[in-house]
């Protein structure tokens, strides 16, 4: 109970941090991504403990699909919109995705082979 | 027997708490109908998505009142992308050697993928609104409606496209990699989770654990690589 209050403590203030800098210093990056990379320093620097955030990440992580459900609904406000543009959408998503996937596989591997550890597993 | 009317009214006096409510039973249904059915082109997502639309027909809620209580849902979204933090502190550290080259194959991905979608909207003429919900269609889907509404995309658009593209990476990833003989098991993680996030991740890791931990590694990296590049690439070629 106390540890799981200390994570989701460490979280909120990291987001609030993250927000602050993100208005104030570096409008271009959201508040929560900013909020990330702090968590991520933070925790590599070794100034917060993993063992505190264990049970709440793990909470976030399993449930966060259920938090952007609302904003999926609001597909039913534009849906003209989408439906005008349906075949472009599904094109770019079918080859961006295939690009993007194939090409960052053919280039790490590129890398790893180069570096002789291709079989390392 | 409760009257049409007061339900109604019900409805209307505790409208927070049955949107919430709503929302969460929708989740669990969806994800219970896939579990029994075993469909592989769409997710318990998808399905709640379709469950709540069709639960506000039916109980005549308007969108207004939804949005409205869904806020206290919606709200846990930006913790949760705090939370993607301590995964890339978790993953950073099994592959710490490599991460150089992780770096630069991400950044090419996230590059790749910004002005490809970019060059197939030039070509059709579409409105910008659609083409900044796209983007970011490869990142984690909280960090995607993040961006996509800081960029001026359409939010709703961005969720359900980043999770029909989760889907179809986790589907077509493995055999596809497989056929260009790309073996390497920091190769094909690293492909899985950028190209198709979280979903993609759950994939990789029924390649293998380390297939999954560097997948894992790239949603984070995939999320903070695209939310810089989108700064400078956004708006490129078109106009």
């Amino acid at each position: 109970m106390t540890k799981a209050l200390i994570g989701l403590s460490i979280i909120f203030a990291m987001q609030l941090l993250g927000t602050l800098l993100s208005h104030f210093v570096i409008p271009i990056l959201p508040g929560s991504v900013v909020g990330m990379i702090l968590l991520f320093l933070a925790l590599q620097l070794g100034w917060v403990k993993e063992c505190h955030l264990d049970s709440v990440v793990s909470f976030f992580m399993s449930n966060m699909t259920i938090f952007f459900l609302p904003s999926a609904v609001g597909i039913i406000t534009v849906m003209p919109l989408v439906s005008n543009n349906l075949f472009a959408i599904a094109l770019s998503v079918v080859l961006s995705t295939i690009v993007v996937l194939l090409g960052v596989g053919f280039i790490q591997q590129y890398f790893d082979r180069k570096r002789g550890d291709a079989n390392d597993s | 027997m409760i009257e049409r009317e007061e339900m109604q009214m019900i409805l209307e006096q505790y409208s927070d708490l049955v949107v919430v409510s709503l929302n969460i039973c929708a989740f669990v249904l969806g994800a219970w109908i896939i579990k029994v059915t075993r469909i592989k082109f769409i997710n318990a997502f998808i399905v709640a998505l379709l469950i709540v639309i069709m639960a506000l027909q039916m109980l005549k809620i308007d969108y207004q009142t939804y949005a409205e209580g869904s806020k206290y849902i919606s709200f846990l979204l930006g913790p949760s992308v705090v939370a993607l933090g301590y995964m890339l502190h978790k993953h950073v550290s099994v592959i710490r050697r490599s991460i150089v080259p992780i770096l630069i194959s991400v950044s090419l991905g996230a590059i790749a993928n910004i002005l490809l979608v970019n060059v197939i909207f030039l070509a059709f003429d579409v409105d910008r609104s659609i083409i900044y919900s796209i983007q970011p269609k490869s990142v984690t889907t909280a960090i995607a409606i993040t961006l996509s509404e800081q960029n001026g995309g359409i939010v709703p658009l961005t969720a359900i496209i980043t999770a029909f593209t989760g889907i179809l990476g986790s589907i077509i990833g493995p055999p596809l990699l497989r056929l260009c003989r790309i073996t390497s098991p920091v190769a094909r993680g690293l492909a899985m989770g950028t190209s198709a996030h979280g979903i993609g991740t759950a994939r990789a890791l029924e390649l293998g654990a380390k297939e999954g931990a560097v997948a894992g590694l790239a949603i984070g990296l995939m999320g903070a690589i695209t939310s810089l590049m989108l700064l400078f690439l956004k708006d490129f070629l078109v106009f």
